[in-house]
């Protein structure tokens, strides 16, 4: 019982020094705002991406249905 | 991509499906999207790398400043590249046999950003500048250069477009995708020259 009561004070007292957060330890400010402004732009980007190009296509469809709604079966 | 059902085919009294959105055009656009997340992912190498030098270390000692005055006549070339072939696609629409001289223009003014930009990389490799000097050697050749391939490719699509206009042979799917292809080595440019030159 000794053993997790000390296991569990060291997670408590030596935390900081986890770096959980991989932007956390770099060394400059401006290395972290690198980090984060690209990691949001390269989350971002592929959803924007394909979801531009999926509405694209719809609109084609819809535009092409919509110019000959006589001919559909 | 097809439309369902859009118009009936006389001959054998099927429905017939007509493309809204050419698979040239489709397959390219995918194709880009992969591309940009290429680039994308370079891009964010290098600028995490660059933003983690220490101050007044960028460019690394020893090696040479980038050229943004011919980078940007590069830009301006690749530019009105895209504009011409833009122009040549508006043309095609009324009168095809009207869009040559765009068409060639357009191969043309991006022949010429390639064949700059080789003469900026042979000046830079004088200089000391190579994909093992330092970071910004290696960041540029590898980004700038993977650029240049795909310009050199689409550079050899374009000159296909051109010999099919030339014979009156230029179909609607290819001249799509091959637009699609070109406007995205054109508009991926100036996002390269300004994170990379400055």
């Amino acid at each position: 019982m000794t053993r997790w009561r000390l296991a569990l004070l060291s997670v408590v007292l030596f935390a900081g020094a986890a770096w959980a957060c991989p932007v956390c330890g770099l060394p400059s400010e401006q290395g972290q705002g690198a980090y984060l402004f690209m990691t949001g732009i390269m989350s971002l980007l592929p959803l924007a991406l394909l979801g531009g190009v999926v509405t694209w296509v719809v609109l084609r469809v819809k535009r092409a249905d919509a110019e000959s709604p006589d001919e559909r079966k | 991509m097809e439309a369902t059902l859009t118009q009936a085919d006389p001959a054998n009294l099927r429905p017939a499906r007509r493309a809204a959105v050419p698979s040239a055009v489709l397959g390219t656009l995918f194709f880009v999207v992969a591309e940009v997340m290429f680039f994308a992912g370079l891009i964010s190498a290098y600028t995490i790398s660059r933003a983690n030098q220490l101050p007044g270390m960028w460019p690394p000692p020893g090696q040479p400043a980038l050229p943004v005055g011919a980078g940007a006549v590069s830009t301006g070339l690749l530019l009105l590249s895209g504009a011409a072939l833009l122009g040549a696609y508006l043309v095609w629409r009324r009168a095809p046999a009207r869009a040559t001289a765009p068409l060639l223009g357009a191969w043309l003014l991006g022949l010429a950003f390639v064949l700059l930009q080789g003469r900026e990389w042979w000046a830079l490799l004088g200089k000391g500048l190579t994909l093992t000097s330092s970071s910004l050697g290696s960041f540029f050749y590898l980004i700038v250069g993977g650029h240049a391939l795909h310009a050199v490719g689409a550079l050899l699509v374009l000159a296909w477009a051109c010999a099919r206009q030339l014979t009156g042979k230029l179909s609607p799917g290819l001249f799509f995708g091959v637009q699609t292809f070109w406007y995205f080595v054109v508009l991926m440019w100036p996002v390269i020259y300004a994170r990379v030159y400055f």
